[in-house]
């Protein structure tokens, strides 16, 4: 018996892989297209006409983002982007990124292919109709989002920028259009597909329980988003599963499963003066038990509070105080049970809840200079509770509308058993450059 | 005898005097052709009309940046703009979005004027996946990276100035004012950038043709020339410029500004500035 969702998610990658090759080279083609006489001319200025763009990424990282130890990643990556308009109402987008992260070719970093977007949007006079692999990036605070549990992250990914970590969701999403300032979204999922992280189980045996792809096991995420004037919000409401594995049990082999949760959510976004101020709040419920950490079941808050302001030309401060707030947490350290003990501690590293208030900041400094062909950045997070921080420095030159080249660090640190501290063994620096072709 | 002579010496001496003082007035004025316009319009009036002159009702446009570094070194950006006039008559809606280079294509900049505070802005990147209110960008900031800033694009209220007529000037074979305007507070000077500028607005319809801008030192910043100029309404008389080219003077970067196609009048709907069509890539 065929199943559907394995034929998609196959269908998925020998699309990424197939349409990234012709798609590179003919939207190279199409680039430099001059000749308007030939039928050679024409297919190019066709595929001109579709918003080909294509990328060459050269990396280096001297850590492997995956916890393992390993060092020293010379990659590269052929990325491509069409925006075809095939009606005045029906358009799409496909974007497909074909990575070799380890020229050495090392086991668990082969070349691989993923088909990152690829849908098409029918609009309506008061709607738009999404189908298909997309992102979806709720919420308006910076950098860290309560409310974004649709769209998973590759937090493994060997590549440079925060939206390189994205990869879409297949679904289907209704944007009704209630008046010029307020929207209702409607997104609807039955592939859960989870984000992808270095796990601190230190080599021991995983086992993983995914949800399988089916209306069962569907996912659908609901918002109502204003937009104008002065003050921006959103109100919304999430069922589905949890993008961040739970540790069910640990012992000589770690059970993870993915839970069964709702989120309600908010946003806003105004600016005061010269200070813009965005704030985001989660409360999650989860709705499945089967982990023996008790705070696996229990209630929790994340909100995100922050202001950012620009000083004299480019100078932008970018500073957010967040809170985790579980009430009836209970510190693994009191639990009796040895297992239980060990999930809850896992879990804690994993969701950043350590103690029953866990407070933290974000902070983001950056600067342009050049007429704005080089821009620096500082960005860094501090878990206040345990002390455990991560920073990246980053500084990026455009040396050509098609070239760019970036140099940056990850720094994690604290202690061994927090958050980041346990990511500390993935310090290192990275470096990229990138043609747009 | 006597009363004769007295009288013919005053009136020479009153006659003297005229020549003096209308020596004195011709020596203090600037070097150019008269200072009072035949219109009889105020300085500040004809910056008036220079604000107003090129507020077109709608229009849809294409548009080439090209900025130069002092070494002659190219970047290029390429738009789509969609604007209209606000009922005010003053404010505008503005949509802009960006088609080259490839870094920066779908980015999309949607901004509703307000002449009495701040601008409401967002800005749609596609790498980010959503949209973002932004700040209102102080007026002397720099446009992505051009040498024009956002006061130089989105005119500041002309009473916030002190205009002074400075003359006449032919330029490129246009009659031209000179006028200087200067920031009555300090506010406008930090907001904007400039000490003064001096504006060159031609005779026949108060369109500017050169502009320069001093820095907080008073020494000169910035030189804009425009031209190139079309009637975009002639029903009500506005028009645009099509070409305009500003210098940095004091970092010999420059940005060569060109609409490659003009759509004026043509209807826009107001639902376009809405981050519905701001996220339409």
């Amino acid at each position: 018996m065929i199943c559907l969702p394995r034929v998609i998610s196959s269908a998925s990658r020998i699309l990424g892989g197939c349409g990234l090759l012709a798609v590179a080279l003919l939207g190279s083609e199409a680039a430099h297209a001059q000749s308007s006489e030939d039928p050679g001319g024409a297919v190019a200025r066709f595929l001109s006409e579709q918003r080909i763009t294509t990328w060459a990424r050269a990396d280096y990282y001297q850590s492997s983002n995956n916890l393992d130890g390993e060092r020293n990643f010379f990659g590269g990556t052929l990325q491509a982007k069409a925006l075809p308009r095939l009606t005045n109402w029906v358009d799409g987008k496909v974007e497909v990124r074909l990575t070799a992260p380890d020229l050495r070719d090392r086991r668990g970093y082969r070349a691989q292919s993923q088909l990152l977007e690829g849908y098409t949007t029918l609009h309506f006079k008061h709607a738009d109709l999404r189908i298909g692999k997309q992102i979806l990036a709720w919420g308006r605070a910076d950098g860290i989002n309560p409310t974004d549990n649709l769209t998973p992250r590759n937090y493994r990914v060997l590549l440079p920028l925060e939206e390189d970590q994205r990869f879409g969701t297949w679904g289907a999403r209704l944007d009704t259009y209630l008046s010029q300032a307020l929207t209702l979204e409607i997104f609807a999922s039955t592939l859960f597909e989870p984000a992808q992280f270095p796990l601190p189980t230190a080599g021991a045996d995983v086992i993983i329980r995914q949800p399988g792809h089916s209306v069962r096991n569907g996912e659908v995420g609901v918002k109502l988003n204003k937009v104008s004037g002065a003050f921006d919000w959103s109100v919304s409401y999430y069922h589905g599963y949890s993008l961040l594995p739970t540790v069910a049990s640990a012992d000589s082999v770690f059970q993870l499963y993915y839970s069964r949760t709702e989120v309600i959510g908010a946003d806003c976004a105004r600016n005061y003066g010269r200070f813009g101020f965005r704030s985001e709040i989660a409360y999650t419920l989860p709705q499945d038990h089967p982990s023996a950490d008790p705070n696996a079941s229990r209630r929790r808050l994340f909100w995100v509070n922050g202001l950012d302001r620009t000083f004299f030309e480019n100078l932008n401060l970018n500073v957010q105080l967040f809170l985790r707030w579980m009430p009836r947490y209970q510190k693994p350290a009191d639990l009796a049970d040895s297992k239980a003990k060990l999930a809850s501690t896992l879990n804690a590293i994993i969701d950043g809840q350590e103690v029953s208030t866990s407070p933290g900041i974000t902070f983001r400094v950056s600067n342009q200079w050049l007429n704005n062909t080089l821009r620096a950045e500082i960005l860094s997070l501090i878990n206040l509770a345990r002390g455990d921080y991560y920073m990246r420095p980053l500084i990026t030159y455009d040396v050509s509308d098609r070239t760019r080249v970036l140099f940056g660090a990850n720094f994690y640190g604290g202690p061994r058993d927090a958050p980041y501290g346990i990511q500390r063994p993935d310090n290192g620096l990275f470096t990229e450059i990138r043609y747009a072709l | 005898m006597r009363t004769a002579v007295t009288t013919s010496v005053r009136a020479l001496r009153v006659v003297g005097m005229a020549l003096l003082g209308a020596l004195i007035v011709s020596m203090a004025s600037p070097p150019v052709r008269g200072t009072e316009p035949a219109s009889g319009l105020s300085a500040r009036d004809m910056m008036q009309k220079n604000f107003f002159v090129s507020r077109i009702k709608s229009f849809k446009s294409d548009a080439t940046m090209v900025l130069i570094n002092d070494k002659g070194q190219t970047r290029e950006r390429k738009s789509t703009t969609y604007s209209v006039l606000q009922p005010n008559g003053i404010d505008s809606k503005l949509l802009v979005r960006f088609s080259t280079p490839a870094d920066i294509q779908g980015t999309a900049f949607l901004q509703v004027e307000h002449i009495d505070g701040d601008d409401d802005e967002w800005i749609f990147l596609p790498a980010l996946g959503k949209s973002r209110r932004l700040v209102a960008n102080n007026k002397k900031d720099s446009f992505v990276g051009s040498d024009f800033s956002y006061g130089d694009l989105s005119l500041p209220k002309v009473d916030l100035f002190e205009h002074r007529m400075l003359g006449a000037q032919t330029l490129n074979g246009q009659d031209c004012y000179m006028i200087e305007s200067v920031p009555k507070s300090d506010s406008t000077r930090s907001d904007l950038g400039y000490s003064r500028k001096v504006t060159w607005l031609r005779q026949d319809n108060f369109l500017e043709t050169k502009v320069e801008y001093y820095d907080l030192s008073n020494r000169l910043l910035k030189t804009q020339l425009i031209s190139n100029h079309e009637l975009a309404e002639p029903a009500t008389g506005r028009w645009i410029a099509r070409h305009r080219e500003m210098t940095n003077q004091q970092t010999g970067h420059r940005t060569v500004f060109n609409f490659d196609r003009i759509e004026s009048g043509v209807p826009i709907a107001d639902d376009l500035f809405t981050t519905r069509y701001l996220e339409r890539e």
